[in-house]
């Protein structure tokens, strides 16, 4: 059973993960622990977020299947309560 | 250009209303050391830097910091959510509210509206740098006044947040000063613009 919930988890700490080491890497580029770091977070949330998408409609904007493009404009939205679980 | 995630950098669920509390953290949004000011610093400032590996700090900088103002807005809505006019009166709200009712606007604590000049784009890498570091602990610190001020967990977790990507963002910023005066001639760290005044303050 795939849980919505968990996998929105999965993608906003895999993300972040990711908005912090690229961060890093913008000062430290030649560091291979920070960019191994970086590929396996991407790995992460690559696969959670196809999951995500194909089940519960389109996170990103550009999402390479949008064939649920017409759940884009649905809410909730991520600042309405409940709309970041 | 800029892609929207349907998510926010950090998740904000709060399920006890605070006008109280949204008046003070309002100042995040649209305050005088908010991040609505920290977006536009950033942003602004990173079409003079010429270093590009610098001027991408900036834009990655800046570009967390616009999901930083949807979070604080974020906060803000969520506590005064479907405020009745009761709660708005007991809460000290209605001076917000008789402007606003419970839309989210650009201003400080204070009531004073959000202004260009909170920061500087000064087209001078040193000089600006060094504001951003300031800017990052101006912003921690008032992460630290609001913090002082709250006893929902459910307010506190993303604040904390917030509070914590302040700190990493003044360390970064300060890698970035290092990387520009690397490439300077140290007896000229100060005196010029490097980035327009480039005869002789490269090594």
């Amino acid at each position: 059973m795939i849980n919505k919930s968990e996998l929105m988890d999965i993608i906003n700490k895999s993300s972040f993960a990711m908005d912090d080491a690229r961060l890093f890497l913008d000062t430290h580029p030649y560091d291979n622990e920070a960019r191994n770091y970086f590929n396996k977070m991407e790995q992460i949330r690559k696969q959670a977020l196809t999951t995500y998408e194909a089940n519960f409609g389109p996170i990103c904007a550009y999402s390479p299947d949008m064939s649920n493009v017409r759940d884009w404009n649905k809410g909730p939205w991520p600042w309405q309560n409940g709309g970041c679980k | 250009m800029w892609s929207y995630e349907k998510r926010l950098q950090f998740p904000v669920n709060i399920k006890n209303k605070d006008p109280r509390l949204a008046r003070i953290i309002i100042s995040q949004y649209g305050g005088p050391d908010g991040e609505m000011g920290a977006s536009m610093r950033y942003l602004s400032q990173k079409f003079a830097f010429k270093n590009p590996r610098v001027a991408g700090i900036l834009n990655d900088v800046g570009t967390e910091e616009l999901a930083h103002l949807e979070m604080v807005g974020a906060i803000v809505h969520q506590l005064t959510a479907n405020l009745t006019p009761e709660e708005i009166k007991a809460g000290g709200f209605e001076q917000y509210y008789v402007d606003h009712t419970l839309g989210i606007w650009p201003q400080a604590a204070g009531g004073v509206p959000f202004n260009a000049c909170e920061f500087q784009s000064k087209g001078d890498p040193i000089t600006d740098l060094f504001e951003n570091m300031a800017a990052e602990q101006k912003a921690r610190t008032t992460y630290d006044n609001i913090l002082r001020m709250i006893k929902d967990p459910d307010v506190a977790a993303p604040i904390k947040f917030l509070r914590q990507r302040e700190i990493v963002h003044f360390q970064r910023f300060g890698e970035a000063l290092r990387m520009v005066q690397d490439e300077l001639d140290s007896k000229n760290f100060y005196a010029m613009n490097p980035d327009f005044d480039c005869s002789n303050c490269f090594k």
